[in-house]
């Protein structure tokens, strides 16, 4: 692709270098910012992803475009709501193509939020 | 926006220009179905920047890519994928309409069980709607499933 740079590490002037290694793994392949509690959920922005599955009161799935290379990525989640919410990333339910999530009220009951934010860290396919 | 010649470019790469380049679409369509009769309809949605690339063109591999992958991931001792190339070799497929997106969608992220055999019981598995269709709150959401009126 035109405008590649090969290069193993960056260097700082003053603050040291890291290995482009570190960049490329430790960047998020992909990641979400969406609305969940209105009817259909709607997405504000995105990158990586080619839909959301609504599969009920807070529960989600997010599919990849460029899909994982293993299903044993890291993926992490947040939610926002009024009175207490939180939001995991149900990772048994991960696939190589698609990100499970689901949020929760403090009682310990399914709940839309307002604020669902996900990504995922790993390698890809 | 012209899409470059992205024959052989890793797909990372291309949603990342199409990130910079093309603003996202939001569709109107909505996709409802059941996979299982012990739990509500489920609602697919398109992803706008998704969307965004369908339109466009020459970004998207052909939606056979995914069924080969998922097929990978089907085997009992999958681990890893081993055959991702085929993501960013196989020639990407051309401009989309809105409509023939959301069927490339349904067929990538809609388990094929649904898609394949959709009309073929008492009623349908699966309706492609517009979103004025769905009701505009989600109160009793885990009860939802297709009516007669949208399936016609």
């Amino acid at each position: 692709m035109a405008g590649t740079i090969v290069a193993d590490d960056i260097q700082h002037s003053t603050a040291g270098s890291v290995g482009t290694e570190y960049v490329v793994n430790g960047s998020a392949k992909a990641w979400i910012h969406f609305v969940g509690n209105v009817n259909p959920p709607t997405t504000q922005d995105s990158h990586n992803f080619s839909s959301i599955t609504d599969s009920g009161t807070g529960n989600f799935e997010l599919s990849f475009t460029n899909s994982m290379s293993a299903a044993t990525y890291g993926g992490c989640c947040n939610g926002d709501t009024w009175g207490g919410s939180t939001t995991f990333n149900d990772g048994g339910s991960n696939t190589t193509s698609a990100l499970s999530i689901g949020g929760w009220n403090d009682a310990g009951a399914r709940q839309d939020q307002a604020v669902m934010t996900a990504m995922a860290m790993g390698d890809l396919a | 926006m012209q899409t470059p010649d992205f024959k052989g470019t890793y797909l990372f790469d291309r949603l990342g220009w199409a990130k910079q380049n093309l603003e996202p679409v939001q569709s109107d369509y909505r996709v409802v179905y059941e996979d299982s009769v012990d739990e509500c309809a489920k609602i697919l949605v398109a992803d706008p920047n998704w969307m965004a690339c369908a339109l466009a063109g020459n970004i998207l591999p052909p939606v056979w890519v995914y069924w080969e992958l998922a097929k990978d991931e089907a085997q009992p001792d999958f681990k890893k994928h081993t055959r991702g190339y085929l993501l960013h070799e196989t020639e990407p497929v051309g401009p989309m309409t809105e409509e023939e997106a959301i069927e490339y969608l349904i067929q990538k992220d809609i388990p094929q069980s649904v898609w394949q055999g959709w009309d073929d019981g008492n009623r349908p598995k699966m309706v492609i709607c517009k979103k004025e269709q769905l009701p505009q709150t989600r109160t009793w959401r885990n009860a939802w499933r297709i009516s007669d009126e949208l399936a016609a």
